[in-house]
């Protein structure tokens, strides 16, 4: 899979030029194109919920209300794109078009359901840039429900994105962390240094990883193999901790197959990995 | 970034030819490697179970007799790999090596295919299935249906021939929905190489949310100029309006989203037994 197209949703919350900056720096390397994506519901449907009817004044005074809150938004989030293009010299276009040399970047307002217009721009992409502090904790992990069901590749702007820096890879032998090694394979060819990561409690078995590093040395991709094995701490923490210290630009790691499964099993594991992140995570179904 | 790796599952029986034929044209644009593994249930568990005990000399013939087959069947796999390797220039190695040239190894795993395949399929790109016939037990249709659905990987399922090429003029079925998408995405790196890729929009469904143009533009950045072509079905089903025009115009892969939550592929393999009497004319690309 070739990366030719990035996803980032915009909200005109100062965030947002974090986000875009982390897609520009992930879109470099591909000359991919960038669309920044804004979505607001529709002003008459955010009704607050108060058991009485409104009468056709008190309605009409609220729709106009929530259409100047969006308006705003969405004009500050057109501000943010076009200064973050302008700084890194890329072209804000008014569509689409392949440049096969250059970064561009276009820029949508869409008026939905947020969660239901990220799921339908995420559906034709090759990834999709979210900053981790994207709205509230709920509102965070259901975009990353959002992306991850559509089977699209996640990247968590969890700090500075360097996509020729050090790559970790999260790997436990599994399924799920196949798919993110195959899926973040264009980014493992361009860091300039790549890392298997193993973590397991002191008496398990440290997972196979011949076939990972057969398949990466194919690819051209020369990784190094790091086994930890921990006893006291869970290994989620001693990830991030080994790989905060290793100073990663990337951890790439598979996400969990089913949101509710998540929740049930590893309950705030993911979101803690997520938001007390320090570098990027990218992350797959 | 093209296909790395793809998993071709053999038996011994006449159908590996079918496999290695798809799998090399497919790794071929990229230079892929294909992981031909011969995949046999162990021995012993040619032992019936049952009340009666059986006597140890008969186990033991069961078991010899098994091996025996075993040996025959990988013979034949292995023999099949050579002469496929040959004729579609792929050089046959050791330890998985990048060379100028598609490449394939050969190994042989023990156990049921259902379990192997998750084995197979975890680095693969794809995974080449053989096709299936409606006399076929019903492990091999349950062995597809758990590839597709719990590897996350695309399939190919077979032809019921041996191709001369695929993944040069390929249809893409397009109903808007999710899993059309899904599929559009996964098959990429395959319509990158294509000659020719066709959306073939078929009556879209109540909830299509993304359209044919958003489908074109997206792979457009990826440098495809996409055509795309419409088939409206009243009466006729789907699946068989799809075989008809991918036979009209000469397709040699054909591009589907979904299983079980997909219309397109409801129709083209309906229940259990109409799945397993189908015979597709071209391969099927196939994403859950």
């Amino acid at each position: 899979m070739s990366i030719a197209k990035i996803l980032v949703p915009v909200d005109g919350t100062p965030r947002d030029r974090e986000a875009l900056d982390a897609a520009i720096a992930a879109a470099k390397p591909f000359c991919a194109h960038i669309e920044a994506l804004f979505a607001h519901p529709n002003p008459a449907e955010q009704m607050p919920v108060l058991g009485v009817p409104f009468t056709p004044d008190v309605m009409g005074a609220l729709v106009d209300a929530n259409t100047a809150l969006f308006t705003a938004a969405r004009e500050r989030a057109h501000a943010a794109v076009a200064e973050a293009c302008r700084v890194s010299g890329i072209a804000l276009l008014d569509k689409q078009v392949r440049q096969d040399s250059k970064v561009t970047c276009t820029f949508r307002a869409v008026m939905g359901d947020p969660p239901k217009a990220l799921a339908k721009a995420a559906s034709l992409t090759d990834l999709v840039v979210l900053h981790p502090c994207a709205g509230s904790p709920a509102a965070f992990e259901a975009a990353i429900d959002v992306v991850l069901e559509s089977h699209r590749p996640l990247l968590v702007a969890a700090g500075a994105v360097d996509p020729f820096g050090k790559a970790l890879i999260a790997w436990d032998g599994s399924m799920a962390a196949s798919r993110a090694v195959t899926a973040a394979l264009p980014f493992l060819q361009h860091a300039g240094w790549v890392e298997i990561v193993c973590v397991c409690h002191r008496d398990a078995e440290m997972p196979g990883t011949s076939e990972i590093a057969d398949y990466l040395k194919l690819q051209d991709v020369h990784a190094a193999l790091k086994e930890l094995k921990v006893s006291g701490t869970s290994i989620p923490d001693a990830l991030m901790d080994y790989a905060a210290r290793s100073r990663a630009s990337l951890l790439v790691m598979g996400g969990f197959g089913h949101s509710r499964v998540r929740e049930t099993l590893f309950g705030g594991v993911t979101n803690d990995i997520l938001r007390k992140a320090t570098f990027p995570i990218f992350l797959t179904h | 970034m093209a296909i790395a790796k793809i998993a071709a599952p053999l038996s011994g029986s006449r159908r590996d030819a079918v496999v290695l034929a798809t799998a090399f044209a497919l790794a071929k644009p990229s230079r892929a490697y294909v992981d031909a593994v011969f995949i046999h249930p162990d021995p012993r568990e040619a032992i019936p179970v049952s009340d009666l005990p059986i006597a140890p000399e008969i186990v033991q013939e069961l078991v010899d007799a098994a091996e025996i087959a075993r040996k025959a069947a990988a013979k034949a796999a292995r023999q099949a790999l050579s002469t496929a390797a040959a004729h579609w220039g792929i050089k046959i190695i050791s330890v998985p090596e990048r060379m100028e040239t598609a490449t394939a190894t050969w190994r042989e795993i023990t156990g049921h295919p259902e379990d192997m395949l998750n084995d197979i399929a975890k680095l693969a790109d794809l995974v080449v299935f053989p096709p299936m016939a409606a006399d076929d037990p019903d492990m091999m249709h349950r062995a597809f249906v758990h590839v597709l659905t719990r590897t996350g990987r695309p399939v190919v399922l077979c032809a019921d021939k041996v191709p001369a090429k695929v993944g040069s003029i390929v249809g893409v079925a397009w109903d808007g929905g999710a899993t059309a998408a899904h599929a559009l995405t996964a098959a990429i790196s395959i319509l990158e190489e294509a000659a020719s890729v066709e959306l073939i929009c078929v009556r879209p469904d109540s909830d299509a949310r993304v359209s044919i143009e958003e489908a074109k533009q997206y792979l457009a950045l990826h440098g495809i100029k996409a055509k795309d072509t419409r088939i409206e079905t009243k009466t006729r089903k789907i699946g068989n309006e799809l075989l008809e025009t991918a036979r009209a115009k000469g397709y040699d892969l054909l591009v589907m989203g979904g299983y079980g939550h997909s219309r397109l592929i409801e129709s083209v393999f309906g229940g259990t037994t109409e799945f397993l009497a189908s015979h597709p004319e071209i391969p099927i690309l196939m994403v859950h």
